[in-house]
């Protein structure tokens, strides 16, 4: 119901089944930057199970990791105000935000062996950046038109769910 | 989602604010949820074991006198070799006020009595095994040849053991049916009846060592009934630097237990007579934890000292309890605890600690300052990883005000090792950890359990190695015969603790360290291992040989 009330009032949207060609050169940053920070902190655990079997070197590994980590999330925090900024979309910076802010916790409780904080907020902010990845892949990143007053009531409603999506 | 895809408009209006939220909120309070959880179900700080609880009541802390273990006379000083005898028995002590408990012991004391040695004079201690089992003694910190090692199957049989008659018709060891890991057999076993001579060359730098028992299967009950004692090596140059001395020097050896509703000491034992079936019952494979604190044997005991300098040398004889200690006056004030040794002797340089965190089997010397405490105050020594009656020590009572010509020297020693990571000719990599052992629960060193006919590690006498230590919960690690430095621990610098000389390092859960030695003084079959006395009847030990 949501979707004809939306294709009522925008009837010269072209029809194109390619998501991605709609999202803007910023939004393709995001997209890339989420990525990386994904495939880094799936390393993450790879690297402590590596340590704790024994091989000295994964400890190496895990703390270069979590350097990578932590710097592709203030990167990423960066883009994400690019985005709000460009595209007025600000859960891509809510989001990256929580994320970043478990990862620097994260960070500093493996440097002091707080295993009881380290082992589930590890996994948390794993499941977290994942769920980002598929919201930012799922749906173009678009510009948000600008919403209210210029427009009749009616129209608002499905704008402000569209800003909503998280 | 109601509303999954719009194709016509290319945009996926996958879901509402409110399933947004609705989700986000879930998540958000799952993770709040998952997270206090583990802040509320762990042990912070962390701790490896399970604590039993005394079945009789405990008494108030710092009312018992602080006892100080007697010096072991020698019963001959002839040839330049000290010779002392010990008979190890079974006795019976007021540990608790008003209650008897039985105990195994080293000349009828708990602690055993102390034998007072100078470097460079060797010492011969002839042991007589009047216990119900096999014993075998390990002086831990001590520069041993390997036949006086204390190697876990060079078992001293008592009289009308299962294998002594065995031993006397053929006059060889190592083929007795019972002996070492439940029907593992050692060829290389060294089997006594009665007696052995242990005799100790102390070419070694002036440390405290401590002896006790190290039976295959059983060191961990063994120690817990009271089989540990402390030898103390000195030489001129420690004496010449002014430390305090005499009845300032103190030795404390602290250890855990807790009593049985008979006052007996209590222990998870699968066999209580300790003779066939080892290990502890599944909750206590982690380690076995007291509820009461022991110094020198007395509980929580108190200790009267002059306004001046004291030397503590500090003993965790604990079977799996590790501590911090913290020096704290009735005023809130924390004394500075200044380390001059490690477990292998006096430091370079003193550094000074607020808190000195000590593992089983580790040792460390410090000098406490009362001096500038008023006449009647009280410094109770605290352990900030306790909880309830765990969390005290013992306490000192200032009473008198004395002249003190002790002193602190900048320099403590010189003749430290100056190993670089460069000498190491080789680099081997541990891991500490749980696993399967005989289809049940063990603790593995390389992931694989002890095994005496199995040569873990095979080093040239001289070769300098450094060593790789992981841990997945606390593990003590301990080498028999040398001392090694910490080049590392965790990735990152050595912590201030483990400065100087150590034959133990204390590994927290996660964590490394990284280790250097030279493998010299004596050749033959020596071991590794966890000093968390269960781990260590569970498998968590290894053959360092060295040829």
């Amino acid at each position: 119901m949501m979707a004809t009330a939306a294709n009522r009032f925008r009837p010269a949207m072209p029809v194109r089944p390619d998501t991605a060609h709609q999202t803007k050169p910023s939004g393709w940053v995001l997209r890339v930057v989420v990525s990386a920070h994904v495939v880094a902190i799936v390393g993450q655990p790879v690297f402590a199970g590596v340590y704790l079997s024994g091989d000295y070197d994964g400890l190496r590994w895990h703390a270069a990791g979590a350097d990578v980590v932590t710097s592709i999330g203030y990167l990423q925090v960066i883009v994400a105000i690019v985005i709000w900024v460009r595209l007025r979309q600000i859960w891509p910076l809510l989001a990256t935000a929580a994320v970043v802010a478990a990862e620097t916790v994260q960070y500093f409780a493996g440097l002091n062996g707080a295993l009881w904080l380290h082992l589930p907020l590890g996994v948390m902010t794993i499941v977290g950046l994942v769920v980002l990845f598929i919201a930012v892949w799922r749906r173009p990143l678009r510009r948000r038109p600008r919403p209210p007053r210029e427009r009749a009531q009616t129209v608002q409603e499905p704008e402000q769910r569209e800003a909503g999506h998280a | 989602m109601r509303e999954p895809y719009d194709d016509r408009t290319g945009h996926a209006r996958g879901m509402t604010r409110r399933q947004v939220l609705g989700i986000g909120g879930a998540l958000g309070l799952m993770a709040a949820t998952g997270l206090s959880a583990s802040a509320a179900l762990s042990r912070r700080p962390p701790i490896t074991g399970a604590e039993l609880r005394s079945a009789v009541p405990l008494p108030p802390a710092f009312q018992v006198p602080l006892p100080l273990p007697s010096v072991l006379a020698p019963v001959s000083t002839e040839g330049g070799v000290d010779r002392y005898e010990i008979t190890q028995r079974e006795s019976t002590a007021e540990i608790l006020p008003g209650v008897r408990t039985p105990l195994w012991t080293y000349e009828g004391t708990f602690p055993g009595p102390t034998i007072e040695s100078r470097r460079g004079r060797p010492i011969t201690v002839t042991h007589r095994n009047d216990l119900p089992v096999p014993t075998v003694v390990h002086l831990h910190g001590g520069r041993t040849p390997a036949a006086s090692d204390g190697y876990p199957t060079d078992l001293v049989l008592p009289e009308g053991w299962p294998d002594a008659a065995h031993l006397r018709r053929t006059g060889e060891g190592g083929h007795g049916p019972e002996h070492g890991m439940h029907g593992m057999r050692d060829p290389r076993a060294v089997l006594t009846e009665l007696t052995r001579d242990y005799t100790f060359p102390l070419d070694q730098r002036p440390a405290l060592l401590w002896y006790h028992d190290h039976r295959m299967d059983f060191t961990a009950p063994a120690i817990w009934r009271g089989l540990a004692g402390l030898q103390i090596v000195r030489d001129d140059a420690e004496d010449s630097l002014g430390l305090p001395a005499g009845r300032r020097e103190l030795p404390l050896m602290i250890a855990d237990r807790a009593f049985a509703a008979d006052g007996s000491l209590d222990y998870p034992a699968l066999d209580p007579t300790l003779r066939e079936r080892p290990g502890v019952r599944g909750s206590y494979l982690a380690g076995v934890l007291g509820d009461v604190i022991l110094v020198n044997g007395a509980p929580w005991p108190v200790h009267e000292v002059d306004a001046a300098r004291y030397r503590l040398r500090l003993l965790n004889a604990s079977n799996a309890r590790h501590y911090e200690f913290e020096a704290v006056s009735d005023d809130g004030r924390r004394l500075d605890l200044v380390q001059i040794g490690a477990d292998q002797g006096l430091l370079a340089a003193p550094v000074t600690h607020r808190r000195l965190p000590i593992a089983p089997a580790e040792r460390y010397d410090v000098i406490i300052d009362f001096s500038h405490l008023p006449v009647g105050s009280r410094v109770r020594v605290v352990n900030r990883l306790g909880s309830g009656r765990t969390r005290d020590v013992m306490a000192f009572r200032v009473v008198r005000k004395a002249a003190d010509d002790s002193r602190i020297p900048r320099t403590l020693s010189n003749e430290l090792p100056a190993w670089r990571r460069s000498d190491a000719v080789r680099v081997r990599d541990f891991s500490f950890r749980a696993g399967r052992m005989r289809g049940g629960h063990g603790w593995l060193i390389g992931g694989l359990p002890f095994d005496p006919t199995r040569s873990d590690v095979t080093v040239s006498l001289g070769d300098v190695e450094v060593w790789r230590l992981i841990a997945d919960v606390h593990h003590p690690v301990h080498l028999h015969l040398v001392g090694f430095q910490v080049l590392s621990r965790g990735g990152r610098p050595p912590l201030p603790h483990d400065a100087g000389l150590k034959d133990t390092i204390s590994l927290r859960p996660g964590e490394s360290a990284e280790i250097i030695t030279r493998f010299d003084g004596y050749r033959g079959r020596y071991l590794f291992h966890c000093h968390n006395a269960e781990h260590e009847d569970m498998g968590m030990m290894a053959n360092l040989e060295i040829i």
